[in-house]
């Protein structure tokens, strides 16, 4: 492959167009990049946006059936809202306190204490009974809560905010005790995926259909409408007023290759040609409440550009090693 | 030098082993999918030995508390190991010593007065005391148990859970499986009970009819992409859901089980079922097999010894034909490579004409 000599730019200007938002949901089309751009955005998505979960857990008393590591491993599990996790420091790069906790830029502590008593109801320990002691970082479905009983505005869907028990951490039988102090920090997912914002990141390449009009016309209706039945999505149908098989919903192709495979087999190779287009994708964001998702990608963009500066940086230096061979052409 | 300096901390980039099981370790992390697993270490003070425990109080567990939970303080009192307390590598669970004669056959006096007799953790584990139990039986020997918890990870893989090299579907004649896993498909796509047994009337092609009408490809083939890259993979994934219990043995258990017995001398792992093999292939190569040989192609031929009836089915040939004795592990193969239709010729004529008395 020949490489453009030194100053050719590569740049490129890549559009977005947003189908839907919603607060934990997204989906929209990113165009005239690359793949190697889509899924690194996808990638920092799922494991370099930071948010708060449980990290650090101390326990007091603990005469659950489950035992302290398993139950602080489910605390760290619950997502807490994160939308301050973008402006906190990470408890290693924290300079005002040794990273114990107790620590207002780098640490949330918790609280929760549960005692099941002498009814003969079992108590259920939720993420509900966790006390923060920052109102900007709590459970998800506390803060969800919350904003339900202002009345306010509705960000999260009524059926999902109608359902208020909370995160179930331990069941509790009579006399039994939960009793701890956890400290939350920052973190990514990378790390632990209960850091992760994402509970789902996916992208699709844009199919480009073609249909061979000619070779189509050769065809009986039966045979359209087998062809049409073969792929097992509706991605094509038969326009009922002229009878021509048309594209009905291109997204709907998973890659399966059934309508190709059965034009061969009607000995019409060629008939229906499907490629993926290079450089158009449509992404599908759904987080897990801990920021929005439109933090989520917004943030992404930003930690994205923070790595891509850090290359510069190096660059500047003129210590690019063999990756500055590249970039000149070398 | 300083270039070198700078390679050297950046192998961030490479794929490693550790690498993957991160990635299957937050996928399990996430899904609380974790196995907890209770191992117990316990141990007898014999009576031959009651005396030299009586003297110098040889039950010695350790490592130190670190941690102490508010909660089962009973077990924190029968011991001094502590319920909680984070054990790993290769800690002593249970210290115990034995005394080693101070004078040996010859008369000499030994170096050491006693002999290291504890119990340890395997090098490869780690967790937590679960229970430490330091009690006297009903014959008087002093006996204690520890009882030690971890959380283990499952080692299995991320999306899919399992990938299965096909290679294990011909020889292991698990077609079967393979049926059961798109029924599987279907089944729980339609939220629906499924049968794959042979008893039914159910075929492939139902199947695949019912699993195309759930929008997915006939064989239960997938496009997959690969998510370091983003790129679609060329070949489709056969995929489904597929019930699978976990193996009695594991790598995890088995690799480390084991201090000492035959090894490996390049992988220094342990030779798998080393005694054995070995029997056996030294038996093979012991045992001496009369075969009969065709002297024009060189092939095992046709013998009816009560008969007295020769034949090579090649040649037809029915004169010419010697008796040689092979080792077993020679037939063996040659057997097998006649099987693959390559043909193994032992070439008989120099040998007769040489010494001339092999022939029957
Ligand atoms: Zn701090
Ligand atoms: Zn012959």
């Amino acid at each position: 492959m020949d490489r453009p000599a030194a100053g050719v730019s590569y740049q490129r200007f890549p559009r977005v167009r947003i189908r839907d938002l919603k607060d934990d949901y997204a989906k929209f089309e990113l165009r005239d990049t690359d793949a190697s751009m889509a899924n690194a955005l996808r990638r920092v998505m799922i494991a370099e946006v930071p948010t708060v979960a449980i990290d650090l857990v101390e326990i007091e008393v603990n005469s659950s059936v489950l035992n302290d590591e398993f139950i602080a491993h489910r605390l760290g599990l619950i997502p807490l809202t994160s939308a301050a996790a973008m402006n906190m420091r990470f408890s290693r790069d924290c300079d005002a306190c040794d990273g114990d906790g107790s620590c207002e830029y780098c640490s949330v502590e918790f609280h929760l204490a549960a005692r099941a008593t002498d009814s003969d109801q079992t108590l259920e320990v939720t993420s509900n009974d966790l006390r923060s002691t920052d109102p900007k970082v709590c459970p998800v479905d506390q803060a969800r809560a919350y904003q339900h009983a202002l009345g306010g505005s509705e960000p999260y869907d009524t059926a999902a905010a109608a359902d208020q028990r909370g995160i179930l951490i331990v069941k509790l039988r009579r006399g039994q005790e939960l009793r701890l102090r956890a400290i939350a920090r920052k973190g990514i997912g990378k790390d632990h995926a209960k850091w992760s914002p994402a509970a789902t990141v996916t992208f699709m390449y844009e199919p480009e259909i073609r249909i061979n009009e000619e070779l189509m016309e050769t065809l009986t209706l039966d045979e359209k409408q087998s062809l049409v039945e073969s792929s097992p999505t509706k991605v094509f149908t038969i326009d009922p007023n002229t009878q021509q098989v048309v594209v009905e919903d291109a997204e709907a192709y998973t890659y399966d290759d059934e309508v190709i495979k059965k034009a061969e087999a009607m000995g019409k190779p060629g008939l229906i040609e499907i490629n993926a287009k290079e450089d158009s994708f449509i992404f599908t964001v759904e987080t897990t409440g801990a920021i929005t998702a439109y933090e989520l990608i917004m943030n992404a963009i930003t930690v994205l550009r923070q790595k891509l500066d850090a290359v510069h940086l190096q660059d500047d230096d003129g210590d690019l090693g063999e990756l500055g061979a590249h970039l000149v052409g070398g | 030098m300083e270039d070198e300096e700078v390679d050297g901390e950046t192998p961030d980039e490479e794929i490693t082993q550790e690498d993957a099981l991160a990635v299957i370790s937050a996928y399990f992390e996430e899904n609380g999918l974790v196995r907890q697993k209770l191992d117990s270490f316990d141990e007898f003070i014999q009576n031959t030995m009651q005396e030299i425990v009586d003297e110098s109080a040889d039950i010695e567990i350790r490592p130190e508390s670190q941690h102490n939970p508010g909660h089962q303080a009973e077990f924190v009192e029968a011991a001094p190991l502590s319920v909680g307390t984070r054990v790993s590598g290769e800690d002593v669970i249970i210290g115990k010593t034995s005394p080693i004669p101070q004078v040996d056959a010859q008369g000499k006096a030994t170096r050491y007065t006693k002999r290291d007799h504890s119990t340890s953790l395997r090098h490869s584990e780690s967790g937590m005391v679960y229970q430490v139990l330091l009690t006297t039986n009903a014959d008087g020997l002093r006996f204690v148990k520890v009882r030690m918890r971890s959380v283990r990870i499952p080692q299995i893989g991320i999306t899919p859970d399992i990938i299965v090299n096909p290679h294990a579907i011909p020889s292991r004649m698990t077609i079967g499986q393979l049926f059961e896993c798109i029924t599987g498909k279907v089944a729980s796509h339609m939220g629906k009970e499924g049968d794959a047994t042979l008893f039914t009337d159910v075929t492939v092609d139902n199947i695949s009819k019912a699993l195309h009408k759930c929008g997915y490809q006939m064989c239960g083939f997938e496009t997959m992409y690969n998510g370091h890259t983003g790129r679609k993979l060329t070949a489709m994934i056969f995929l489904g859901p597929t019930y699978y219990q976990r193996l009695k043995h594991m790598v995890d258990d088995k690799i480390h089980s084991r201090g000492r017995g035959p090894v490996h001398a390049d992988t220094h792992q342990a030779t798998c079922r080393g005694v054995l093999a070995r029997w056996w292939k030294g038996y093979l190569t012991r045992v001496m097999h009369r075969v009969h040989v065709c002297e024009k192609c060189g092939i095992i031929a046709i013998a009816n010894l009560k008969k007295n009836s020769f034949e090579c089915r090649g040649c037809k040939n029915k004169t010419d034909i010697v008796q040689v004795h092979i080792p077993y592990a020679c037939k063996l193969p040659f057997q097998e490579l006649m099987a693959m239709a390559i043909a193994p010729r032992m070439l008989t004529h120099d040998i007769k004409t040489g010494k001339d008395q092999k022939k029957r």
